[in-house]
């Protein structure tokens, strides 16, 4: 079997002045970069007193996937410039508007349980919970106080400790208009007790 | 039967931050605030959420500085501007 040529240098320019112009009109495009081999290197090294790097993506929907399959994944991002902006709007920027928070207080009976706050999602929204809390309001020794969070009267959640906890939800709980959410506790204390949760979320 | 201005809110979703103070006899005092309308409503409201559901007492607050903040505040305004004038 002949053997294939390596290649070196298949790209070469040089010159003052150096222009390389793509433009593509289509109705589909689709540049496929492909590489398969043992070790991949891709260097971008630029020198200049000035470099300008816009991407401008201008669509209906935009997926930008990066996918990163490996032993151990280095992410470094230096800035050494004197003021540097990060702008990430990914998240809490666009839901500050919308977050809301609720807190809530009951004297519950020994033994039993009942809901210390509730929210019914408002009209034409839906709400994502982001995080509970929830404990006694005094320092009792207490048997135990476990949670259960509420969906349209559907458990999805549940916790328990003897002096509360604070849980904040990697994926959050989605609740549709019209539906109630309730924080629950259970006081399986012999003596009645005065317990307090917090839920807290956004609404879009 | 009509919505109060606090209920209003509350299903409104035109708040923040909203407090419970759940009493014995099954009611429930509510305090919402933040939002749009930059008022706190405190309810004292039977049945939340239920069906019967009534609003027994309402009463809506301006919050902001008290008094006395807000005459040091009025205080530390009018010094700047005669600084600027000077």
């Amino acid at each position: 079997m002949a053997d294939y040529p390596d290649w070196t240098r298949l790209f070469h320019l040089v010159g003052t002045d150096i222009t390389i112009p793509i433009s593509i009109e289509a109705s589909d495009v689709t540049i496929p970069v492909s590489i398969d081999a043992v070790t991949v290197a891709i260097d971008v090294n630029i020198a200049a007193a000035a470099v300008t790097l816009p991407i401008s993506i201008d669509a209906a929907t935009v997926t930008l996937d990066v996918n990163l399959t490996a032993a151990t994944a280095t992410i470094d991002i230096n800035f050494a410039d004197q003021s540097v902006a990060v702008f990430d709007a990914a998240k809490w920027f666009a839901h500050m508007a919308a977050q809301w928070s609720v807190l809530g207080n009951k004297d519950i009976a020994p033994t039993s349980y009942d809901t210390v706050a509730s929210r019914t999602v408002p009209a034409g929204k839906t709400a994502f919970i982001v995080g509970i809390g929830w404990g006694p309001n005094v320092a009792y020794d207490i048997a135990s106080i476990p949670m259960f969070l509420n969906i349209a009267g559907t458990a999805v959640a549940r916790g328990g400790s003897y002096r509360g906890d604070t849980v904040i939800f990697d994926v959050p709980f989605r609740a549709t208009t019209g539906q109630i959410i309730r924080l629950d506790i259970y006081n399986l204390d012999t003596s009645g007790r005065s317990l307090g949760g917090v839920m807290w979320g956004w609404d879009e | 039967m009509a919505l109060t201005p606090g209920l209003r809110r509350l299903y409104s979703g035109d708040y923040n931050y909203l407090s419970q103070e759940w009493q014995s006899d099954g009611t429930v005092i509510v305090t919402i605030s933040g939002g749009k309308s930059g008022q706190v409503h405190k309810m004292h409201v039977r049945d939340l959420w239920g069906e019967k559901e009534e609003v027994l007492k309402e009463e809506a607050t301006h919050p902001g500085p008290p008094p006395h903040i807000q005459a040091r505040f009025a205080e530390a305004k009018e010094h700047a501007d005669d600084e600027q004038t000077t």
